[in-house]
């Protein structure tokens, strides 16, 4: 038995060195980019494509399937892997952060005489002076004072001093923020995938829904089924109406659109309680969720507006009428009633045009005509009593929202800015020491620095020479 | 000012690129203090061709608008991303005083250039909805930051192999095996199914602007289904296409098992000098060399066939497959610089700071672009927030995004804790560069995604 738990000690100590060594986090790194790949070229998953195995064989069909690769980077392996990653990091961190502070926190120690002289030629110096060691003293602690450098005074004798001073040392442990930050952003990511959702719903112009379909679903995110609805259709809790969807296009570019618009209402409780228009880049918040917009589409319907005019009677106040397609427009009680059959936005190039047709009661009665909207003088032509003018025809769309709740976003943000920060002052900032030793009028200089040494070389002339003129040295 | 005059001023900085690569393999062939004054004066063409570079974008800017920043389709960001590039290069001419630099970037800056110039849409659009936010300013500075900065790493990479003593004929051996992938790439599935070398056929197309161009002529089988893209037999290219591939692998398999015999190239063992270095101009020895001339000349055959093929039948263009004759003419670029060099090449490396320096510069450009390209992957994410309503959807772009950004990560890794070999370092960082090339262009031009405004 004993034995047994000084072997389990050893092993278990085995596997920690194993789980918290640098190689074992560049082979999960490797595997990791290798593993990303598969997913960009393999069809995924997503809100519009709900089946993408369907577009391949049986066998790759099947074989996908069970290795989850239509679903890449939610797949056991992916997850697993990054799970991995997370407890190597964890691991790592215990392991060396300890050694790293002390390493930054670590009092200055003295250099000798031998330490300089074992620096390389480039980084070091060493002139004489005629000044006292006071003097000397104060003119090198007034030359190495900056607004990140507060020089130390190591040792202090009659006949000689070591001053030190540094910046950049944080950069040794700006690791500790990045890789903290990178578990923040798992962290936020978690929570967003236990509790967050992505869904869809397109609304018809005009029309409202109160209910959508979702596409990802957090485990706890708490929305519920809509009663006789889809498997995957759930409940707003109340009630959205897109008024109207507008596409804006660019005059001088015909065809390339400058604006998607949709102006929604939120309704409870058969009242209006919100209202915003929405742009892409520029999404609605109510309660939990988030609305953007995502697509839109053509209904095949048409709203027009137009004005009936009695040939004889130009003069006399017009009759509007305002309808969709195949609606009796209301006319009063003028006889036969109108019906818009069709509607084209751009007939033959001659603009918008409506067909209509005259109707009783129920039944279409007589030919159908078209009136084009620019050229009213083509229906003023025609073989009856009134003509009919044309303000606008606008053809109705579905506004297709995208609707989201990402809880876990304000921590992944937090943990992204970390990253951000500890990642510029990591690799951007230089952890530079220097230590300057003056004996009887003998001075050396050195400068070490902890990475990119070659374009250190000029700042450590650079130092020389301003420390020799503030000394009032002479090359030995 | 108009659009005409930037896409002038844009044309005419890419021919002074490629005076000015012409001027570095002129400076890569002499010796000694003659290097230096060649690499200066293809400096100062590069200078000027900046100079132009950023008035044509300065101009396109003007006449799209402060609102449109020139970077919003393939053209522009062809062009933005190599003038980042060259930015670089003149920074590195001026601050580092290392003008030579741009033998390895600027036949690189003249690929995306000449890509750009073939581009058949060079209209200043007015941007779609999706792209109408501040975000498209900041995320794609970013991103010319880091890329230019990894770009450069990879050229440094490239000069410290070359420096710091790996085998000629170790070079000379990858060259001539990135050149059959090249040309696999080039010739693509059509030529290894049919045995025939094929471009893509064209058909006319109007542009939003009402400008008829010359596009490539697609069609789908079924509505959402891929795109097909209907190819056309190149006549005479065939025979110098597989002769050119096959005289590569040839090469490369020679130059390959000499590399241990090639001695005399271990220069990190020989004294480098100004005076000696012309003695060092030597012979590699075997058929290797003689060899890859071959497989240049036979690529140089297929570049004037293709040509020939274009002016004789109406539906090729170069305009359709940019992609395949920048493949064909980088390749071409950097064979005849091989063959330049290992003719001279003590007086190539004597024209070079030492190893170390190299290996420094290299690291200092990725130090830099790192961060950016996190600020890059995290402002990206920021946008696709606010527009999509997700942070990371695992788009392709932003997927390949993560995987440069990885192999980076491997690189800081392997370089800070590990301690990996500067050699080593240098192969990952070229390797990065590749799968940064990928994720730029291949991306938008191969994979179908949400990016894909910028491949057209």
């Amino acid at each position: 038995m004993e034995a047994f738990w000084s072997n389990f000690d050893r092993r278990l100590d085995r596997a920690w060195k194993a789980l918290a060594s640098v190689k074992f986090t560049i082979l999960l790194l490797a595997a990791l980019l290798l593993l990303s790949i598969p997913g960009t070229l393999i069809l995924q998953y997503n809100i519009s494509n709900v089946d993408p195995g369907a577009q391949y064989d049986f066998d790759f069909w099947n074989w996908g399937r069970r290795l989850q690769l239509f679903t890449s980077y939610h797949s056991f392996w992916y997850v697993g892997l990054m799970a991995l990653l997370s407890m190597n990091l964890v691991a790592c961190s215990v392991e060396r952060w300890p050694a790293m502070w002390r390493f930054a926190v670590a009092k200055p120690v003295a250099w000798s005489k031998e330490t300089f002289a074992r620096q390389p030629e480039e980084f070091r110096a060493e002139w004489r002076t005629r000044q006292s060691a006071d003097e000397a003293l104060a003119a090198v602690l007034g030359a190495a004072k900056g607004p990140f450098r507060e020089p130390v005074v190591l040792e202090q004798g009659e006949s000689g001093f070591q001053v030190f001073w540094q910046t950049g040392r944080w950069s040794r442990v700006a690791n500790v923020l990045v890789h903290t930050s990178l578990l923040v952003v798992f962290l936020g990511a978690i929570l967003s995938s236990l509790y967050g959702f992505e869904g869809a719903a397109n609304i018809p112009e005009g029309e409202a829904v109160d209910t959508f379909l979702i596409f990802k679903e957090g485990k706890a995110s708490g929305l519920l089924p809509a009663p006789g609805g889809l498997v995957n259709e759930r409940l707003l809790g109340f009630r959205v109406q897109a008024e109207r969807f507008d596409v804006k296009f660019y005059p001088d570019f015909p065809g390339r659109p400058s604006d998607f618009v949709s102006r929604l209402n939120v309704i409870e409780r058969g009242k209006v309680v919100h209202s915003r228009e929405i742009r892409v880049n520029d999404p609605m918040d109510y309660r939990n969720f988030v609305f953007y917009q995502a697509s839109y589409g053509r209904l095949g319907d048409f709203r027009v507006r137009s004005r009936l005019v009695e040939k004889a009677n130009r003069s006399a106040a017009h009759l509007p009428m305002v309808g969709t397609i195949g609606e009796v427009l209301d006319t009063k009680d003028r006889a036969p009633k109108l019906v818009a059959m069709q509607a084209h936005p751009n007939l033959q190039n001659l603009g918008p045009a409506v067909q209509f047709a005259e109707v009783q009661g129920e039944k279409v009665t007589g030919k159908p005509f078209w009136v084009l909207q620019h050229y009213p003088q083509f229906d003023w032509q025609r073989d009856a009593p009134y003509t009919i003018l044309i303000d606008d025809v606008r053809e109705l769309h579905f506004t297709g929202l995208q609707i989201g709740y990402d809880p876990g976003a304000p921590i992944y943000w937090l943990g992204c800015f970390g990253m951000l920060l500890g990642t510029f002052y990591a690799l951007f900032v230089q952890h530079k020491k220097y230590y300057l030793r003056f004996e009887k009028g003998r001075v050396d200089f050195a400068g070490s620095i902890h990475r990119l040494p070659l374009g250190f070389v000029a700042q450590v002339e650079a130092w020389k020479t301003k420390l020799m003129t503030a000394t009032d040295g002479k090359p030995v | 000012m108009t659009n005409e005059n930037a896409i002038w001023a844009l044309n005419f900085s890419s021919f002074l690129y490629l005076a000015s690569c012409f001027a570095y393999i002129v400076a890569i062939s002499r010796t000694g203090t003659k290097i230096q004054a060649w690499a200066k004066f293809a400096g100062w063409l590069v200078l000027a061709g900046f100079v132009l570079h950023t008035a044509g974008l300065g101009i396109r800017w003007a006449v799209g608008g402060l609102d449109r920043p020139p970077w919003t389709n393939l053209y522009e960001s062809l062009v933005f991303f190599s003038w980042g590039v060259v930015l670089f290069q003149v920074y590195t001419m001026f601050s580092w005083k290392l003008p030579v630099a741009g033998a390895v970037a600027m036949p690189l800056v003249l690929i995306l250039m000449g890509m750009g110039v073939m581009t058949p849409n060079k209209d200043v659009e007015p941007l779609i909805p999706a792209l109408q936010s501040n975000w498209l300013k900041i995320h794609v500075i970013f991103g010319m930051l880091s890329y230019a900065g990894f770009t450069m790493s990879g050229c440094f990479a490239y000069l410290h192999l070359m420096r710091n003593g790996v085998s000629l004929s170790k070079i000379g051996a990858g060259l001539a095996f990135m050149a059959v992938l090249n040309l696999g790439l080039a010739g693509g599935e059509d030529v290894w199914r049919t045995g025939s070398f094929h471009m893509a056929r064209t058909r006319e197309a109007t542009l939003a602007s009402g400008k008829v161009v010359k596009v490539k002529d697609t069609s789908q089988d079924y509505p959402g289904g891929p795109m097909v893209t209907r190819m056309e037999k190149v006549p005479y290219a065939t025979i110098p296409f597989h002769a050119s591939w096959a005289l590569f692998a040839a090469s490369g398999l020679a130059l390959w098992f000499r590399r241990r015999r090639d001695t005399r190239t271990n220069l990190a063992a020989l004294p480098l000098s100004a005076e000696n270095a012309a003695k060092r101009g030597f012979d590699l020895e075997g058929p290797g060399p003689w060899l890859f001339a071959g497989a240049f000349v036979a690529l140089l055959a297929l570049l004037g066939s293709i040509g020939l093929g274009v002016r004789s039948n109406e539906f090729l263009t170069f305009a359709s497959n940019p992609y395949l004759v920048i493949l064909l003419a980088m390749t071409a670029f950097f064979a005849l610089m091989f063959l330049v060099v290992s003719r001279r090449y003590g007086g190539f490396l004597a024209g070079l700071p030492s190893a170390d320096r190299l290996d420094e510069l290299g690291y200092k450009n990725i130090l830099f672009g790192f961060p950016f390209q996190t600020l890059l992957l995290i402002t990206g994410a920021i946008w696709a927030y606010s527009a999509w309503g997700r942070s990371w959807g695992w788009d392709p772009k932003e997927t390949w995004a993560l995987i440069t950004w990885l192999v980076y990560l491997i690189y800081l890794h392997g370089k800070l804790l590990l301690r990996w070999k500067p050699n080593a370092l240098s192969v990952l960082a070229i390797v990065g560069f590749v799968v940064l090339v990928f994720a730029f262009l291949g991306v938008n031009l191969v994979l179908s995604g949400l990016h894909s405004y910028g491949s057209t």
